[in-house]
């Protein structure tokens, strides 16, 4: 009988181990991970290279989708003179950083580490070459498309009805998307979007990603900034709180959409048709085309593209004084990853 | 005998452990953007719990006839069907398929604008045909939350309803065939 009672503890306990190592190995590796490469980074700075590149490695060897930790790994090995085998290790670094992401903030910050620590004459063709070779990478981040999308209104976590007493008042002001790799890590952060419409719970908003960037399945992280409170009209308090909120599994609208009109060189504004239905349907839609900016396909006319998800669009072409609209209703990705919406103003 | 009571406790086991791991690895019978690791942790937590509550009332199933542990077991067969039924006949209520497109979750019932919507255009599908697939989600999201949320906590319910009977009707049985065993001799 003792015995049963022992194997069954111990199947208990197997079973909670299997479980709990399931479960919380991730959070761990990706903690882990920033920690040895914040250790070898602190290393580096006591010039203990050989330090910072075994702490570089192990920090890999947890996580490989950290690219910035590659880059201090290169800068090892220039400080300790194995030149080529740099330049190979800050190529390999360049790669990687394409393949998982990296904050484009990160590229500048490699550069400025070059410059910093590696500034000696000696080393100034090669750094050149590398500095050149990073420039290029970072090029690719410059190519963006539009994107439309939706995130939930959070709850204000700042007592509200206490400001209320007093008669302020703070509204959301704009913002900022982070885009995170699968590990958590942010590999592209966006300006201040203060063009956002609220849409019963949710914000919808454009922005332009870089095209690299897009590439990559990943999560998006919202940062919401409020103005400043005020009381009464014109004075403001200084307060302002920011706020986080993660949409996991969040991906990119997936769908390109080319947006094409004879001739060319027409305006356009994408509204979903839930928007339209409860805001212009119905009305004069042609004298409020101004309070549709922020549905513009921004940066260019036609012929040009957006990134769309699996949401009807009404879409309207602006040539000169012409507007024209139509309603798309868009395919799924699945079965078009890429569709063209075309608008004949010669009809 | 012996095999056959070595047969139940596997069973049991197997029942206890397998769905939890099955349903974290292949996401089988979870609603759609809901956690598999939500439904697998609770699964084999209650397999697991049923299994010990089992071998600590041992002293008690083994005294009892073995008329009553196997009505007890066939109860829990029926109590397992009766489940798996209802779960596929509330996933297949829930779920709305979008042609070549991920599925839909729907709540129970809607509130909000999704309410409004659903009224408006009569039926999901064609609040799907006029939104499209991803701004119907997002109106879920937004509008149903609680909804959707006291849903997903029924679908939970029932989803561990069809496993524990089939770890406790297998359990009960090993735990009595153990019973029936022969003494041997000193």
């Amino acid at each position: 009988m003792r015995k049963g009672r022992i194997k069954i503890l111990l199947f208990a306990i197997f079973h909670l181990t299997l479980m709990a190592s399931v479960f919380g190995q991730s959070e761990n590796d990706e903690f882990n991970a920033i920690q040895k490469g914040n250790s070898g980074w602190l290393s580096f700075e006591k010039a203990e290279y050989d330090n910072c590149i075994t702490l570089s490695k192990n920090a890999l060897k947890i996580d490989s989708s950290l690219s910035y930790i590659r880059f201090n790994i290169a800068l090892c090995y220039l400080m300790k003179g194995q030149n080529e085998y740099s330049i190979s290790e800050y190529e390999n670094a360049i790669n990687a950083a394409k393949r998982f992401g990296i904050p484009q903030e990160d590229f500048q910050g490699t550069i400025d580490d070059l410059l910093k620590y590696a500034g000696s004459p000696s080393l100034q063709s090669i750094v050149t070459r590398i500095i050149n070779e990073i420039k290029i990478a970072a090029k690719e981040y410059s190519v963006s498309n539009n994107v439309f999308l939706h995130v939930p209104i959070v709850v204000d976590s700042v007592n509200v009805k206490e400001y209320s007493l007093l008669k302020l008042k703070r509204e959301i002001n704009s913002i900022k998307i982070s885009i995170t790799n699968s590990a958590g890590g942010v590999i592209w952060t966006s300006d201040r979007i203060s063009s956002i419409e609220p849409d019963s719970l949710a914000y919808f908003f454009r922005m332009s990603v870089p095209e690299i960037i897009m590439k990559k399945k990943a999560n998006i992280k919202c940062h919401y900034f409020y103005n400043s409170l005020e009381k009464g009209p014109g004075s403001a308090a200084a307060m302002e709180n920011h706020y986080w909120d993660e949409k996991k599994d969040a991906n990119y609208s997936s769908i390109k959409l080319n947006l094409i009109s004879s001739p060319k060189g027409a305006s356009v504004f994408l509204i979903p048709n839930r928007i339209w239905q409860k805001q212009y349907e119905n009305k004069d839609w042609q004298t409020q085309i101004k309070s549709m900016d922020r549905f513009r396909v921004d940066g260019s006319t036609t012929n040009t593209i957006a990134n769309i998800d699996e949401t009807v669009y009404v879409i309207i072409f602006q040539l000169n004084t012409t507007n024209k609209k139509r309603t798309y209703f868009t395919k799924a990705a699945l079965v078009q990853p890429e569709q063209t919406v075309t608008m004949n103003f010669n009809e | 005998m012996k095999s056959l009571a070595s047969f139940f406790t596997v069973a049991a086991g197997v029942f206890a452990v397998v769905p939890g791991l099955a349903t974290l690895i292949s996401k089988v019978g979870v609603p759609p953007d809901s956690s598999s690791t939500l439904f697998s942790a609770v699964i084999e937590s209650l397999g697991v719990l049923t299994l010990m509550i089992l071998w600590l009332n041992k002293g008690r199933i083994q005294k009892k006839s073995e008329q009553k542990v196997t009505n007890l077991s066939i109860g829990g067969i029926v109590f397992f069907l009766v489940s798996l039924f209802s779960y596929i006949f509330l996933y297949n209520y829930l779920i709305e398929d979008v042609p070549n497109s991920r599925p839909l979750y729907f709540p129970l019932w809607a509130q909000g604008e999704l309410k409004t919507d659903l009224v408006k255009y009569g039926t999901r599908n064609e609040l799907i045909t006029q939104f499209g697939r991803d701004d119907v989600a997002k109106l879920i999201q937004e509008s149903s939350k609680q909804a959707l949320s006291i849903t997903t906590l029924v679908l939970l319910f029932l989803y561990q309803l069809i496993f524990v009977p089939l770890t406790f009707s297998f359990g009960i049985l090993a735990v009595k065939s153990i019973n029936s065993e022969p003494k041997s001799r000193p």
